[in-house]
């Protein structure tokens, strides 16, 4: 169940390496800056866009790497718009997502990309996928993307109730009682 | 001059029927051979698949599809021509499709074998439920079924029925608190509710684990609580058996005195190899046969041959609960509403069975609450709450046999191997349309019980992958391609297992009944060959 988290003492080379391998598109170690928006986002900036946008103080690396990768990939102007938004959000100081309808309606062009990678991290997934086609090995039939499974964040408000399914916490007819919380559920 | 054979029983496709009746056969001392066209692949691979694939709704995505085996999801592999997109989610591996089936194993009722007879509509089996019975006992034996010895599976509320000359191997799991409490309190208003027999077993079996409730039934059971049609594939290779994987079949041989004298297949390097035996039995899926007849020019003679393609084609219904019932827990499904199972209503409609899903709901509802551009703290409070509340029903209707719904071998396409795709053809009718009808009033009543809001009520037409009609059974070789025996009319060593051979598809999945037909084509065959 645990994510593969790894510590934040911040990028790894071989890290960095990857993305860059993955994303030629995406700059790396360049910053982006809140006057002039860029058409790069960095690692460590994208991370942190994220951990705001979710509202999580630590998100794990390589999950972001993949989002970044993926969304890249199905759109080459998303490390653009990120950084505009990410840009935006820091010049006009909001503090939290309890704020977003507002600072939406001043950024309605913002609003897609921000959902689009909250869509990453809750879901797990970033694209559309297609319930019935399976790609063959290198035909891909879809733009669907992987980004996490038990990591993703879709599962952690009901972690203590239900599984994340594959992976089981319970014996055979444990599901005969409901979860501890149920009165206040 | 002595004939010599390559076996006396070849099989092809390695499914839980096929793997049943070789296994059944190994045993009892004869020499079979399994033809797959698929792989053999560890369990762990099919889970490791699935959670790091991003289509985690689509069923067949963590299976294999090679173009020279392509699943039934594989792009272009069934191209449809009627009103409804026929497409059921079918596998090609060793094991076949039960490694994603949810492992609900009913029993047909004697009522279902006379639809004609009673009800004026559809056909009647050629077989009655007692000739079947000792056979759905065996069958239950071998998957590890768990069920109600007590229950009425008619769905009237009357005593054990239909009879059973055998106690279930395993006793039925416990009810989960989403069961308890719908069961509660919409049994005062009439809704009646049964425990659904399941091959997920819930005490060791057969070197399977109980299951603990990973809810994950589809796409893989990652624990192999859930029978799928390889424990068998294995079992019958430890009986002596053998399982020729790569093996596409593309042509049926017809010998002297209509006799199928051999099968032929190709591999993936285009190798073709010729097999004789005794007797075959084509085991490859309610599709997957008749074209392989079709291609073959075999069986054929009543043309009934891929005619007749009946699903238990569905709606679904989703609304939130006044109360938090918490699903998810425990297996992906237990169960459901069965009054209208059987009754004189069949002559009007189709029967109906709603059908209680208990799946982890959160990625339907942050999909949802994203869409809907929810974010921040109401996110996560929003899923919880929405979680705890989901019910989700699963409607299947009992469909009839059309001839004009079926599925023929593609005059246009060919797979990798140069093999024929398909071409489906299904449309609905009336006798589903009105049971659907009722079935939508059923669910606003259940709605109303539960103060519900109604998240979905009019989902359309859905597939349920439940394939039959399609190499139809009967007593009169005019209209039937098979006879009571799963014996082609045509071919006398020529059976065929699969639920293809029903002929009047009830509304209960149908799986355990092909294993049965499996099982006593075996014992049919122990003393022919």
């Amino acid at each position: 169940m645990r994510a593969n988290r790894v510590a934040a003492s911040g990028l790894t080379r071989r890290f960095l390496l990857k993305c860059a391998a993955v994303i030629p598109a995406v700059s790396l170690g360049r910053r982006a800056f809140a006057a002039q928006p860029s058409t790069d986002i960095s690692s460590q900036d994208f991370l942190q866009l994220s951990q705001f946008l979710v509202g999580r103080a630590h998100l794990d690396e390589i999950v972001a790497g993949r989002a970044l990768s993926g969304l890249t990939l199905n759109d080459p102007n998303f490390p653009g718009k990120a950084s505009a938004l990410w840009a935006a959000l820091r010049a006009e100081n909001v503090a939290d997502m309890t704020h977003f309808d507002e600072f939406s309606a001043r950024h309605p062009e913002m609003r897609a990309t921000s959902i689009t990678i909250i869509s990453a991290w809750y879901l797990g997934y970033c694209g559309k996928y297609d319930g019935h086609a399976v790609p063959a090995v290198g035909h891909p039939v879809d733009n669907a993307q992987y980004v996490a499974y038990a990591a993703a964040l879709m599962y952690a408000p009901t972690i203590d109730a239900t599984v994340i399914p594959s992976y089981s916490r319970g014996r055979t007819n444990y599901w005969f009682y409901p979860p501890k919380t149920i009165a206040r559920d | 001059m002595t004939q010599h054979y390559d076996a006396d029983v070849i099989i092809v496709g390695s499914g839980a029927s096929g793997s049943n009746a070789a296994f059944e056969l190994a045993r009892k001392g004869k020499s079979v051979i399994i033809l797959e066209s698929g792989v053999w692949i560890p369990r762990w691979k099919i889970v490791e698949n699935f959670r790091s694939s991003p289509r985690k709704g689509n069923h067949n995505d963590p299976y294999p599809n090679q173009p020279w085996a392509p699943s039934s999801f594989s792009p272009g592999y069934i191209e449809n021509t009627g009103s409804f997109e026929y497409l059921p989610g079918m596998l090609r591996l060793v094991g076949g499709t039960t490694w994603h089936w949810a492992a609900a194993t009913w029993r047909y009722i004697p009522n279902d074998m006379k639809l004609k007879t009673l009800y004026g509509v559809g056909r009647d089996w050629p077989v009655s439920y007692d000739t079947l019975e000792p056979y759905y006992g065996r069958a239950e034996y071998n998957l590890g079924v768990c069920g109600s010895d007590s229950e009425d599976q008619s769905g009237q509320m009357g005593g054990l029925f239909p009879p059973r000359s055998t106690p279930y191997p395993i006793p039925p799991e416990a009810e989960t608190y989403y069961f308890q409490r719908l069961k509660a309190r919409l049994s005062p208003s009439g809704f009646n509710f049964l425990h659904e027999p399941n091959a997920r077993t819930n005490q060791p079996w057969d070197g399977r684990p109980g299951c603990s409730g990973n809810n994950n039934c589809m796409p893989v059971c990652p624990i192999g609580a859930m029978y799928s049609g390889d424990v068998h594939a294995r079992h019958t290779e430890k009986a002596g058996g053998k399982v020729i994987t790569d093996a596409t079949v593309f042509k049926i041989e017809k010998g002297e005195g209509n006799k199928i004298a051999a099968v032929h297949y190709r591999t993936s390097k285009h190798e073709e190899v010729r097999l004789t035996a005794r007797a075959f039995i084509l085991a490859a899926n309610g599709l997957e046969i008749p074209k392989l007849m079709l291609m073959s020019d075999i069986g054929n003679s009543s043309d009934q041959v891929g005619r007749n393609l009946m699903d238990h084609t569905g709606i679904g219904l989703q609304f939130l609960a006044d109360e938090p019932l918490w699903p998810g827990r425990g297996q992906v499904q237990q169960g459901g509403i069965f009054n209208w199972r059987d009754g004189a209503f069949r002559r009007e409609h189709a029967a109906i069975k709603h059908a209680l899903t208990n799946i982890v709901p959160n990625r339907a509802i942050a999909e949802r609450l994203l869409s809907q551009g929810v974010v921040g703290p109401e996110l996560d409070r929003q899923i919880r709450h929405m979680a705890a509340r989901w019910v989700d029903f699963s409607t299947t209707f009992e469909m009839l046999p059309i001839p004009t719904n079926r599925i023929q071998p593609s005059t246009t396409r060919r797979d990798a191997l140069g093999i024929p795709t398909m071409v489906v053809n299904y449309d609905t009718d009336d006798y589903i349309a009105k049971g659907a009808a009722v079935a939508r009033s059923q669910f606003a009543e259940i709605v109303k019980i539960m103060n519900g809001t109604v998240i979905e009520d009019n989902t359309g037409w859905q597939n349920r992958d439940h394939i039959m009609g399609t190499t139809i059974m009967g007593d009169d070789p005019k209209d039937s391609v098979v006879n009571h025996e799963c014996r082609s009319w045509d071919h006398d060593n020529l059976f065929l297992a699969t639920t293809g051979v029903i002929p009047a598809s009830g509304v209960v999945n149908p799986t355990l009944t092909a294993i049965a037909f499996a099982i006593r084509i075996a014992d049919i065959l122990e003393k022919e060959v």
